[in-house]
């Protein structure tokens, strides 16, 4: 099963193979690279602008306290308030993020070992996707010896 | 015999040459083309970052000021009332584009619309790609009364 041309023999099974494995490179490669393009690029721009949440909803307001203040309380104080507001931050915070992320959505908000979770984070969805800082800010504590804390906001994705 | 074999061979196999050949000339074209538009797709969204950017960011426009300092990212409710002559300076030339803003609290909503493409897709009839981009803020009504809000800002080619 050859050919024989004037340079010497081609053998068509193995030139057949050959294209076969050239085309079978090119799809994974092309797929490979638009894949890059979607997740890696597109997304990531989608997601830069949720960077500016952080802010925005430590910024926002409860009940005329803003968010950061009731969390500074609460970090400080812990349980040890009537002020039920600052015992309830974590529904605050949690319906404040709620409102911009979508419950069904990979973040997770933490600062030490408090945190506030997306309803998704552990859901099978999530579970598979590989956990990035998103971005932090530094906030003060009021009536704490460590008035300063960085807070931190997290999301999930596609694992590379 | 053998030279009948071989042509059969030899036939069949310069047909699935060249059927590959056809195969990865079109793959690769029509690749060519989808991620060419996704080149234009990181674009658009690029300039719609900017213009979410610009507009929240802006004591001008939107972005809220007591007089000596502004505060990027927090708008005020009396610029949002004025939404249309602020913001009818920002415009992409050769781009159509929507802002909205929305209190995501009580779903209130300023809109802003630059260009014919969102008029045609208001009719149901565009055929242009739309991109957007989506920015957390703070509505400023008071000190004691900052509510939650989004700048969507929505681009397209003309």
């Amino acid at each position: 099963m050859s050919c024989q041309s004037s340079k010497g023999v081609i053998h068509i099974p193995l030139l057949i193979v050959f294209m076969i494995v050239i085309a079978a490179a090119t799809v994974i490669v092309v797929n490979f690279y638009r894949y890059r393009i979607h997740v890696h690029v597109i997304e990531t721009y989608q997601w830069q602008s949720i960077y500016n949440a952080l802010p925005a909803v430590l910024y926002s307001t409860h009940n005329g306290r803003h968010v950061s203040e009731l969390l500074g309380e609460h970090l400080a104080l812990g349980n040890a308030t009537e002020d039920e507001d600052v015992k309830n931050v974590q529904s605050v915070l949690k319906s404040k993020f709620d409102l911009v992320f979508g419950s069904d959505n990979c973040y997770k908000f933490y600062v030490d070992d408090f945190s506030v979770k997306s309803d998704a984070w552990e859901s099978e969805r999530c579970v598979n996707y590989k956990e990035t800082l998103l971005t932090s800010v530094r906030i003060s504590l009021p009536f704490s010896e460590s008035p300063v804390k960085q807070v931190f906001l997290a999301q999930k994705v596609f694992a590379e | 015999m053998k030279g009948w074999e071989f042509s059969i061979v030899g036939i069949v196999g310069m047909v699935i040459i060249i059927a590959l050949l056809f195969y990865l000339w079109f793959f690769i074209q029509g690749n060519y083309w989808i991620v060419t538009a996704d080149f234009e797709k990181v674009k658009g969204l690029r300039m719609a970052a900017n213009i979410a950017n610009l507009v929240s960011g802006s004591s001008e426009l939107l972005a809220y000021s007591d007089g000596k300092n502004f505060y990027a990212k927090v708008l005020d409710p009396a610029k949002l009332d004025d939404i249309e002559q602020r913001l009818g300076s920002v415009y992409y030339p050769g781009y159509s584009h929507r802002i909205t803003v929305t209190e995501l609290e009580t779903g209130k909503k300023w809109e802003v619309t630059e260009g014919p493409v969102f008029k045609r897709k208001e009719q149901g009839a565009s055929p242009y790609e739309i991109v957007g981009v989506s920015l957390p803020v703070d509505i400023l009504y008071s000190t004691d009364d900052v509510k939650m809000g989004v700048v969507r800002v929505e681009l397209s080619k003309q």
